[in-house]
């Protein structure tokens, strides 16, 4: 777990423009997606980045694979600096990163069959003869529990699960150093959810990966991550170890995200809501972001922007509030 | 709204500007000009004459220069001399492009009538028997070319009923009321019975995938009769896509009306268009054709209007990047 | 195949203070088949169950198992060429699933309301949210639509919108999620249904959103006294709410008792290990590494090729041969406990 840094990411910001008309008669908006995240995912860890709709927490995930360019900030990933690469060399870095999506289905191409989709990175980046490849799709396929049987088939005959479970092989063809795994098991059902967590937590133990693991699911990161990092409104705001986060939260956020997942069993009617909604990203408050809805806000919060700190000096765990717990 | 209806109409503005030097461009790269006409015409003409008309009339000059000389008489309202028919270019298109409007309107009227209230019906119905005639029907109206449908009408109603009259629409403002009637009949048929069918197919389609929405199941859910389901909840919805293919087809609309005004002999601009190409008749040419550009952006600005009050995410998606 | 449960409307319910004759909805025998090319899809498939006045019923399962089907059904709301092919479900002394059209019409809305998973597309994107959630008092009160907007603005304050007067006149897109699904409520009871089916209704919001709605369902049932069929996927979100819980599989109840003792004495496999697998927080204990969740293998069979036995059987770690003989049928398990399974201890 403490192992050296995989991948970190500095000052990363990503600002969206909104376009308007032809002639960009009147200023466009702009959508501040992600504000300023830093952080660092230690070779063989699980990082899970959560957060609500909206936090930003997908487009951290693109940026670091580079999808979306990042507006500022730099991305260095197994020591080199993501942001400054073009074409063949972002190329030949990404062979190093598996991607996995929330919707299996959407994210396979429909015309290709499961051993080609599951080759596919490895035709991307042109390793070993179309006879190796296949070899190697009959092999993750028998890891990830895909019947040799049905690799000509096609992912529409295919459950959401099993595609999920496709789309891990495809992700892990290359030998990838680390995987992003982007609400991987959200629109499962509960006991296809497990299956593919209990996969992906075998894959990493077997191959050694470092995942970088994002979920609105505050019960799927508790089960998975090693650390965790809460995002709102673009920043994070809480850092640190899983049983840290989860169990001695800091931040007021963290503790109103964590009261408000439902138990099973026990809690019935219990009212503890609170009453306001998460920003807008186009128009952020001023200061501390989560002032408006903070049971704990004071004048300085809605004037300054708290830095990531650790509360207290010492610990692991790093905030970004004027006044944690 | 007002805003949104600005803008769009400045960004017509610009379109039109840039489509006038387009066209001027274009007309000025056609070989031979109007001088050329003459000395073919004129055999006494020398070219030392010829010269001459050439400094006269400027066109001796570079184009750019031409243009925009054109550019400021125009913005002034002087479109200059039709030399084809020897009249100001304006006074020529006036009544000619009433005559067009009408044709158009009425037949866009009709066809959205018969076209939705088909497309509705046949959505309400589905896989009916009613609902397959429709579908036919249509696919015959689409597929039927427009001079094709026109001289079959003539053939019926003017030749063998004898009926209706086949051509020659009175051009002055003497005529009757009634008469003019008689003779738009059959334009207005050909050009609605053509483009009705398409209107029917978008309208079947936009109702069925509007009325397999949720909120048509929430309605429903409310208790609201069929009536209201439809009508209150599903009509205006389905209208919104139907709206933008209904402006995308109105360039096709003025084609076909220009092709059923020489079908019928019906004194229109799409005989004014042919006329002044044919002579080499610059300015008639530049405006007719500038017409029928703006005909066009009209009819997307009059969707565009449509559709920012069917949809209240349009007009209010522009008033917010004002602020 | 249809299974009329003669044990269905556990009467005795003491818990909920209910008596036999006081069910608000009766349940029995339920049956939805969808024709498909591959042949008919009994996608309810002899469901029977009850509901008290004021008591919220959980119906929990995954995609597919019938839960939202069912509700629909209820309600005549089942999209073409979907069917009741058998049962009843009796409401207020008549039988819903043989009412003419225009009468269960006037039910709909008025005395039975039904809230769905997706708030934005539930609402009519062109029209007022006003308008919208006063048409039900349109419909089935008669009020004329300007009063029905100024009632909209009432139910709006009442289900914790601020500024409502504002926010009649606005359209679905600029509300937030959140707001949207409380006006999908306020719609829901405008009319001050009996019963409210919520499918769904929290799935598609934010966890903090999704507590504050749960909350507001809870707090309007408690004060208007409606009965509630709560139907999610989502075990702890139903634990949160219902009185009684009904777990669905494969179009059949394999289980249904009240929410303390489902959770804490799951009697069939299913439930066991649904409950089980669920990622919940705080069950890896402190200071582990990520291991690995207890897991149901494989999935769903078709129900269409499905054999006579129990439909769980083939994922199922008890299974015998006679769960693959013949379908187990419900049978008391406990107090108000009922359970579909061979194996199950009573």
């Amino acid at each position: 777990m403490n192992g050296a840094a995989l991948l970190s990411v500095e000052g990363l910001v990503k600002h969206f423009p909104v376009q308007r008309s032809l002639f960009r008669l009147g200023r466009g908006t702009v959508v501040r997606a992600v504000n300023g995240v830093s952080f660092e995912l230690r070779t063989g860890e699980t990082l899970a980045l959560v957060g609500e709709t909206g936090c930003g927490k997908t487009t951290v995930a693109r940026a670091v694979a580079m999808l979306y360019r990042p507006t500022t900030g730099r991305v260095r990933f197994r020591g080199q600096d993501m942001t400054r690469l073009r074409r063949r060399g972002l190329k030949a870095a990404r062979r190093h990163i598996g991607l996995i999506f929330q919707d299996p289905l959407s994210s396979l191409n429909p015309r290709l069959s499961v051993a080609r989709l599951i080759a596919e990175p490895l035709a991307i980046h042109g390793i070993g003869s179309s006879r190796q490849r296949r070899e190697r799709a009959f092999e993750l396929a028998a890891a990830v529990g895909i019947a040799i049987g049905d690799l000509d088939r096609h992912p529409h005959a295919f459950s959401g699960g099993q595609c999920q479970r496709i789309a891990i092989a495809r992700a892990l063809a290359s030998d990838p150093a680390l995987v992003i795994a982007d609400e991987p098991v959200s629109s499962l059902d509960a006991s296809i959810q497990s299956q593919v967590l209990n996969l992906l937590i075998d894959m990493k133990e077997r191959r050694g990966l470092s995942y970088l693991f994002i979920t609105h699911d505050i019960a799927v990161a508790d089960a998975i991550a090693d650390r965790v990092a809460v995002m709102y409104a673009g920043r994070i705001v809480e850092f640190g170890g899983r049983d840290e986060v989860f169990h001695h939260p800091v931040h007021p956020y963290t503790r109103a995200l964590l009261d408000a997942v439902p138990q099973l069993g026990g809690d019935r009617g219990k009212a503890r809501s609170e009453p306001t909604e998460p920003p807008s990203a186009t128009s952020s408050p001023s200061g501390c972001p989560y002032h408006p809805r903070c049971p704990k806000a004071q004048a300085l919060c809605k004037e300054t922007m708290p830095d990531l700190t650790s509360p207290g000096g010492g610990g692991a765990t790093l905030a970004a509030c004027h006044f944690p717990d | 709204m007002t805003r949104f209806a600005v803008t769009r109409a400045i960004e017509g503005l610009i379109v039109l500007l840039v489509m006038s030097f387009v066209v001027y461009g274009l007309i000025g790269l056609m070989p031979g000009d109007p001088i050329d006409l003459m000395i073919a015409s004129n055999p006494k003409l020398t070219s030392a004459d010829a010269q001459r008309l050439r400094a006269l009339y400027g066109l001796d000059r570079p184009i750019l220069e031409r243009y925009l000389n054109w550019l400021t008489a125009a913005l002034q309202g002087d479109f200059g001399y039709s030399r084809a028919f020897a009249r100001p270019v304006l006074e020529l298109i006036g009544p000619r492009l009433v005559n067009t409007l009408v044709l158009m309107v009425a037949s866009l009227t009709v066809a959205l009538i018969v076209g939705l209230a088909a497309g509705l019906y046949a959505a309400l119905h589905p896989r009916s028997l009613i609902d397959d005639l429709i579908g036919y029907l249509s696919f015959i109206s689409i597929s039927t070319p427009t001079f094709w449908l026109a001289l079959l009408l003539m053939m019926l109603f003017s030749v063998v009923l004898g009926v209706l009259p086949a051509s020659g629409m009175p051009v002055g403002a003497d005529t009757g009321l009634g008469e003019r009637l008689r003779h738009l009949i059959l334009p207005v048929a050909t050009l609605s019975l053509a483009s009705a069918g398409g209107y029917t197919r978008y309208m079947r389609a936009a109702m069925i995938e509007t009325l397999g929405q949720d909120f048509i199941r929430t309605a429903r859910a409310k208790g609201a009769s069929e009536m209201r389901v439809v009508l209150r909840h599903g009509l205006r919805n389905a209208l919104i896509p139907v709206i933008t293919v209904i402006a995308l087809d109105f360039g096709a609309l003025f084609s076909g009306a220009l092709i059923t005004e020489t079908m019928f002999a019906y004194p229109g601009m799409g005989k004014a268009i042919y006329d002044a190409i044919m002579a080499n008749d610059f300015n008639l040419a530049l405006v007719t054709l500038l017409f029928a550009t703006l005909t066009t952006l009209v009819g997307n600005f009059a969707a565009d209007l449509g559709y920012a009050w069917l949809d209240p995410r349009i007009s209010l998606a522009a008033g917010r990047a004002g602020t | 195949m249809t299974s009329l449960d003669p044990a269905a409307p556990t009467a005795e319910d003491e818990a909920v203070g209910a008596t036999g004759a006081g069910m608000l909805l009766e349940v029995q025998g339920l049956e939805v088949t969808f024709p498909t090319t591959r042949g008919p899809l009994k996608a309810v498939d002899g469901v029977s169950y009850s509901i008290a006045a004021g008591q919220t019923l959980g119906v929990v399962g995954e995609s597919g198992c019938g839960k939202s089907v069912a509700a629909l059904a209820i309600l005549g709301l089942l999209p073409p060429p979907g069917a009741v092919t058998a049962g009843q479900v009796l409401f207020a002394g008549a039988d819903l699933v043989r009412l003419d059209r225009g009468a269960l019409r006037r039910l709909r809305g008025d005395r039975l309301a039904m809230i769905f998973q997706d708030p934005l597309s539930a609402l009519n994107p062109v029209v007022p949210i006003g308008d919208q959630v006063g048409e039900t008092l349109v419909i089935h009160r008669q009020v004329a639509p300007s009063l029905a907007r100024k009632e909209a603005a009432a139910l709006l304050r009442r289900v914790g919108i601020s500024d409502p007067d504002r926010r009649i006149t606005e359209y679905p897109h600029q509300l937030s999620g959140g707001m949207r699904q409380r006006a999908v409520i306020a719609m829901a009871v405008a009319c001050r249904p009996a019963l409210l089916f919520a499918d769904e209704p929290t799935t598609a919001l934010d966890v903090t959103v999704q507590a504050q709605i749960l909350d507001l369902l809870d707090e309007l049932r408690a004060d208007t006294g409606m009965a509630m069929q709560f139907i999610s996927h989502n075990l702890a979100v139903v634990s949160r709410l219902a009185d009684e819980v009904v777990v669905m599989y494969a179009g059949r109840i394999v289980e249904r008792a009240p929410t303390n003792e489902l959770f804490r004495h799951p009697a069939h496999p299913y439930t066991q290990a649904l409950i089980d697998t669920v990622p919940v927080k705080g069950r890896r204990p402190l200071g582990s590494p990520p291991t690995k969740l207890a897991s149901i293998p494989g999935q769903v069979a078709d129900m269409r090729t499905a054999g006579p036995g129990c439909r769980f059987a083939a994922r199922c770690p008890q299974a015998a041969y006679d769960c693959r003989a013949a379908e187990p049928p419900l049978r008391e398990a406990g107090k108000n406990h009922w359970v579909a399974c061979f194996r199950a201890a009573t």
